[in-house]
C-alpha cells in the first residue's frame, strides 16, 4: 500500500511537532530556512491562485489571500507557475506600484491576460541557497519540512481534483481550505516558537517574525471549523513493477482510475468508456463484497456491518447495471483510447484473479493464501470513492449530449419521422432527441446516488474494522525531497 | 461468404460480431452481476467500441461457443482488411480481440 492523504501527512506533522517540542538541540539556520520556504509553499498550494467569478467567491478567496500575503517576505516562491503583480511585490518585498513600473519598462518579463500582468516565477530573483531539507536527516525539523513538502506536492498534483470534489459537494472551496490552512499555521507557530526558544540567538530574527505572523494569521482566520474534506485528498504511488496480487490490484486500480478520468474529461466522451466504467464499477463492487465476506469469515468484521455494506454494494450494482444497459442503446461515435482499453483489460484481469480461478470462484482460504485482505480492502475503499466520482461525472452527461445532438442510435430504433426516412431506409444512425430517452438521465442519477451511499457505508464499515490501517501505512511512506 | 469489400463496412461488421460476442457473454452470466462472464462482456463491448462505435442492445439467447464464434468471426473480418486500407491501429484492435479470444478459450477448457 503506497497511498497517503493530506490528513495523514498533517497527522504525521503533528507527531513531528511533538517530537520537536521535546528536542533541546538548537535549530541551524539552513534547517530553519528550508522549513520556512516549504511551509510557505504549502500555504500557497493550499490557497491556490487568485480567483475570479462571482463577487462572493472573490471576496471569500481574498480573505485567505490576505493571510498568505502577510507572510514576512517569503524566502522562495514555487519553482514554477505564474503569479500576479501583487504576489511579485510580496515575493520581492517591494511596493506593487514599483513592480508594475518595472513590468511596464520591461525589466520584469510578463504577459497580459486581459485583466492583469502574469509573471513566470522562474524570471524572479530568488535565494538559490535555500535548499530542500534532507529527507534522510534524523532531526525532527528536516523531517517536518519533508512532510510539509510532500503535502505541498500532493496539493499541487491534485488541485484540479480537490477543486472538483469540493465544488461537487456544494461547499465553498475557501471554507474547505480554511481549517487546513489553520492547521498548517499551527504547525508553523510551533516550529517557529521552538526555533526561537532553542536558538542560537543570532538566528532567531526570522523564526521570531514568522512566529508573530502565524499567531496573527491564526487569529485572522477565526473560528474555521474542524474537519475539512480536503484532508481526504489522497496521493498514490503504486509499485512500478507489480508482482504480488496486492501490488497488481493497487497498480491496476490506479492506472484504470487515471485513464477513466482522462477519458471522461474529453469534450465528447465515448459511450463505450461510460459503459465500461459502469461495468468495471460493478466488477469492483463484486470483488469488494467477496472480500468483505472473507474479512467477516476471518473475524475482522462484525457480521451486521459487513452485511449492510454488502447490501449497499448489491443495490448500487443493480443501478449501475440499468445505467449500463441504457448507455448501450446510444453512441457518441467516439472510440475509446488505447490507454483506457489497456488499463481496463489489466484491471479486469486482476479483479478476476482476486476472486476466481478462471470461471471457478475461489474459496476464502484460497484467496487468503495470495491476498492480504486488509490491504486489498484499503485499496478498494479508495477505488470505490473514485468510482463514485466517475459515476457522478457521468450523471451530468446525458442532458448536454442529448441537447447537442451528440447521442446517436440506429434510425430504425427511433421514432419514425420524415427527416429520418432516408436514414431508416439506409440503416444509418440518427441523433436521439432529448425527449426520446428521458430514462437515461434518471438512471445515471440513481447510479450516482447509490455509488455515493456505497462510499459512506464502506467507509463506516472499514473504519470500524481497520481504524489504524491507513495512518500506519502512510507513516511508512518514503518521502522525497520537496520541490521548492 | 462475406462479400463486403469496403473497409468501414468491414469494421462495422467486426464491431457487430464483437457486440454479439458481448451479448452472448452477458447471457452466459445468467443475470449474475458477479460472474466473470459479465465483466468479460464489458471488455468485449469496449473493444467493439474501439473497432467501430456501434450500439446494439438486442438480447440474445445463450448458446455454447457463442462468444468464441463471434470473436473468431470478428478476428477473421479484421484480418481480412488489406494492409494499408484500414485504420493505422487496426492491428492493435485485432491483437486485443485475439487476447480476449484466448481468455475465452482458456475458460472453455475449464468448463
Amino acid at each position: 500500500m503506497t497511498t497517503t492523504t493530506l490528513g495523514d501527512l498533517l497527522a504525521r506533522a503533528d507527531d513531528l511537532c511533538r517530537e520537536l517540542r521535546d528536542s533541546p538541540d538548537p535549530v541551524p539556520l539552513n534547517a530553519w530556512e528550508s522549513f520556512d520556504a516549504t511551509a510557505y509553499l504549502l500555504m500557497r498550494e493550499l490557497v491556490g491562485p487568485a480567483r475570479t467569478g462571482s463577487r462572493a467567491l472573490a471576496l471569500s478567496h481574498a480573505a485567505l489571500c490576505r493571510v498568505i500575503d502577510a507572510y514576512p517576505a517569503p524566502l522562495r516562491s514555487a519553482s514554477t507557475g505564474s503569479v500576479g503583480a501583487r504576489e511579485v511585490a510580496h515575493l520581492l518585498g517591494r511596493p506593487r506600484s514599483a513592480v508594475i513600473a518595472n513590468i511596464r519598462k520591461g525589466q520584469i518579463p510578463s504577459t497580459w491576460d486581459g485583466r492583469r500582468y502574469l509573471v513566470d516565477v522562474t524570471n524572479l530573483p530568488s535565494r538559490q541557497d535555500v535548499r530542500p531539507a534532507d529527507p534522510l536527516s534524523p532531526e525532527p525539523l528536516p523531517r517536518l519540512s519533508c512532510t510539509l513538502g510532500v503535502a505541498a506536492d500532493l496539493m499541487a498534483e491534485n488541485r484540479g481534483q480537490v477543486t472538483h470534489d469540493v465544488d461537487a459537494g456544494f461547499e465553498s472551496l475557501d471554507s474547505a481550505t480554511a481549517p487546513v490552512l489553520a492547521h498548517v499555521l499551527g504547525i508553523i507557530q510551533v516550529a517557529a516558537s521552538h526555533a526561537v526558544r532553542v536558538g542560537p540567538l543570532s538566528d532567531v530574527d526570522r523564526p521570531l517574525a514568522v512566529a508573530r505572523y502565524s499567531a496573527k494569521a491564526l487569529d485572522a482566520l477565526g473560528d474555521v471549523g474542524r474537519r475539512a474534506p480536503m484532508l481526504d485528498t489522497a496521493s498514490f504511488a503504486p509499485p512500478p513493477h507489480p508482482v504480488s496480487l496486492n501490488e497488481r490490484l493497487e497498480f491496476g486500480l490506479r492506472q484504470w482510475v487515471t485513464a477513466a478520468r482522462a477519458e471522461l474529461n474529453r469534450i465528447v466522451p465515448s459511450t463505450d468508456v461510460i459503459r465500461n466504467v459502469m461495468n468495471q464499477g460493478m466488477h469492483l463492487y463484486a470483488v469488494s463484497a467477496r472480500l468483505l465476506e472473507a474479512a467477516e469469515y476471518e473475524g475482522g468484521l462484525a457480521g451486521s456491518t459487513a452485511a449492510a455494506a454488502r447490501e449497499s454494494l448489491h443495490t448500487a450494482t443493480e443501478e449501475m447495471g440499468k445505467a449500463d444497459r441504457l448507455w448501450g442503446s446510444v453512441t457518441t461515435a467516439m472510440r475509446p483510447s488505447h490507454e483506457y482499453v489497456t488499463a481496463a483489460r489489466e484491471l479486469h484481469a486482476v479483479l478476476t484473479d482476486v476472486t476466481h480461478d478462471g470461471l471457478h470462484p475461489r474459496e476464502i482460504n484460497e484467496i487468503a493464501k495470495t491476498l492480504d485482505f486488509e490491504q486489498a480492502l484499503a485499496d478498494l475503499r479508495y477505488a470505490v470513492r473514485d468510482v463514485a466520482d466517475l459515476v457522478r461525472d457521468i450523471q451530468h452527461l446525458p442532458d448536454p449530449l442529448l441537447r447537442s445532438g451528440l447521442l446517436f442510435a440506429p434510425a430504425s430504433k427511433l421514432t419514425p419521422s420524415v427527416e429520418r426516412l432516408h436514414d431508416r431506409a439506409a440503416g444509418k444512425y440518427a441523433s436521439v432527441l432529448p425527449d426520446e430517452l428521458p430514462e437515461l438521465a434518471s438512471a445515471a442519477r440513481s447510479a450516482a446516488i447509490r455509488t455515493e451511499i456505497v462510499v459512506r457505508t464502506l467507509d463506516q464499515t472499514l473504519s470500524q474494522a481497520f481504524p489504524l490501517a491507513i495512518a500506519e501505512i502512510s507513516a511508512g511512506r518514503v518521502f522525497r525531497a520537496p520541490e521548492l | 461468404m462475406n462479400t463486403t469489400t469496403d473497409c468501414p463496412q468491414l469494421l462495422d461488421l467486426a464491431a457487430e460480431h464483437l457486440a454479439a460476442a458481448a451479448r452472448h457473454a452477458e447471457a452466459n452470466a445468467c443475470g449474475d452481476l458477479t460472474s466473470p462472464w459479465h465483466s468479460l462482456a464489458g471488455q468485449i463491448q469496449l473493444t467493439a467500441g474501439g473497432v467501430s462505435p456501434v450500439c446494439d442492445d438486442e438480447p440474445v439467447a445463450p448458446r455454447p461457443f457463442g462468444v468464441q464464434d463471434h470473436l473468431n468471426a470478428a478476428l477473421t473480418v479484421l484480418d481480412s482488411i488489406p494492409s494499408g486500407l484500414g485504420p493505422p491501429d487496426i492491428g492493435v484492435w485485432a491483437w486485443r480481440v485475439a487476447d480476449l479470444r484466448s481468455l475465452v478459450t482458456a475458460w472453455a477448457g475449464q468448463a
